[in-house]
């Protein structure tokens, strides 16, 4: 990543974080609320591939857990590992959502965001967190899913322009897709 | 060319995690100095914006909330005049209270209560994770917040601070599932430990000998035992429900939190450490 993208990246992740803090968290369903971080290591990934993706996602990640009393370095791995995965698939299958209906972002966004927060309480149980076994995820996976795919479309424009040039050329064809 | 792409993508993924992991390994083990002291940064760099995007919109919040609900905030307005009154009555009462507290309590060697000089603070933020039960309040070092410091609420206790920048506190509430307090149930004096286990559930009290007579109702304090993290006589919660399964080592206890966590505007920082 050359240094314009990583400024925007960085510019980015924070706003991300101060709206994920200050407005997000205040909008409860059943005492939970939605989690946008995950959509920029999504987002990287499918844009600009595994290496970017991982990138995105160890310093969202770091910068939430700065953040929230969690432990220091969950958020960052379980973002790192699903920038990457995602950007591997995307270039080992040649799939982005450049160019595909309208639907696909926000079924991409919503779908692995609900994913990531799975992978999250999994994670932090495995690393003793007794706790993440309490929390209610029939609700939490529905609530982080729906609110990622609403503003999945907004997010997307945003680490397009993030990284701008850089990104691959892979457009999206039926055949392969599926879309 | 692809290939030597590809593999510094691999090299940089397992750096990355490597790191993470370590952080991670660091955070939960002895060396959870190392992330209190990076939260502390990043919460200096960021506390400033939240506060400006908090100060844009809990307004606009408080405004609609305001709107949908005029007939209760009416209400609660009238409610909380007629409370503000009484108090300033039972002001005058309290301080004479107060002092004869304090003799009882030095004459109990209970030297705390009554004592221990507090610094109240406004909860900011509340929650901010969906995994665990915490508050951010707007005092910190610069006001003589430390770490470890106990931090009551209007009924009892609330919790801990865990970390501290110099304006900013974040508490761990005793509800969360990190959350351990030695517990003793005030009417036998069966002790115990209190355990949060999510901030929409009851507190589970463990370890108390079966048999113990513990009715539902009975107010449950911190025990300030030797090594104890609390002081003791803070109330904790009213025991919900108690029980003794069969062949069971220990009663099955549930306590509501004595404090409102869910409405936590002020809070009291206890300036107490626990005695080396």
């Amino acid at each position: 990543m050359n240094r314009a993208t990583s400024l925007r990246l960085a510019l980015i992740i924070v706003v991300a974080v101060v709206l994920q803090v200050s407005i997000i968290s205040n909008l409860r369903v059943a005492g939970l609320h939605p989690e946008i971080i995950w959509l920029l290591p999504i987002f990287a990934g499918l844009v600009a591939g595994s290496e970017p993706g991982a990138i995105t996602g160890f310093a969202s990640g770091i910068a939430l857990d700065c953040i929230q009393p969690t432990p220091f370095g969950l958020t960052a791995l379980v973002a790192t590992l699903l920038g990457f995965s995602i950007g591997l698939f995307a270039e080992r299958s040649g799939m982005s959502a450049e160019g595909a209906a309208w639907w696909v972002t926000p079924a991409l966004g919503g779908g692995l965001s609900a994913l990531a927060i799975l992978v999250y309480g999994l994670l932090g149980f495995i690393f003793g967190q007794d706790q993440f076994a309490s929390v209610n995820y029939v609700i939490l996976i529905p609530l982080v899913g729906v609110f990622a795919a609403i503003i999945s479309i907004p997010g997307w424009v945003v680490v397009l322009w993030a990284f701008g040039e850089q990104k691959t050329r892979r457009r999206v064809t039926t055949e392969v897709s599926g879309w | 060319m692809a290939s030597r792409r590809s593999r510094r993508s691999y090299t940089t993924f397992a750096v990355l995690v490597l790191v993470a992991i370590s952080i991670l390994a660091l955070s939960l083990g002895t060396a959870s100095g190392i992330s209190s002291g990076l939260r502390s940064v990043g919460s200096v760099v960021l506390s400033p914006a939240v506060g400006v995007v908090n100060s844009i919109t809990r307004p606009i919040g408080n405004f609609f909330s305001g709107a949908l609900n005029y007939g209760a905030v009416t209400s609660e307005n009238s409610k909380l005049q007629a409370i503000v009154s009484q108090l300033e009555q039972d002001k005058s009462i309290q301080s004479f209270e107060r002092h004869q507290l304090a003799q009882i309590a030095a004459l109990q060697d209970l030297g705390f209560v009554g004592t221990i000089p507090t610094v109240t603070a406004q909860s900011i933020e509340s929650n901010v994770s969906n995994f665990a039960a915490s508050v951010q309040i707007n005092k910190g070092s610069g006001s003589g917040v430390a770490v470890g410091m106990p931090v009551v609420g209007s009924g009892g206790l609330v919790g801990q601070v865990i970390s501290v920048t110099n304006g900013t506190a974040t508490i761990r509430l005793i509800t969360d599932g990190q959350s351990r307090v030695g517990g003793v149930v005030g009417t036998t004096g069966a002790n115990g430990v209190v355990n949060g286990i999510s901030a929409s559930r009851p507190l589970a009290m463990n370890f108390v000998k079966p048999g113990s007579a513990v009715s539902v109702g009975t107010m449950v304090f911190t025990n300030g035992l030797q090594g104890a993290e609390y002081p003791a006589g803070i109330p904790l919660g009213k025991v919900k429900s108690a029980s003794t399964p069969a062949n069971s080592t220990q009663m099955n206890i549930a306590l509501n939190p004595a404090a409102n966590l869910n409405q936590l505007g002020y809070v009291e920082v206890l300036l107490w450490e626990p005695p080396a």
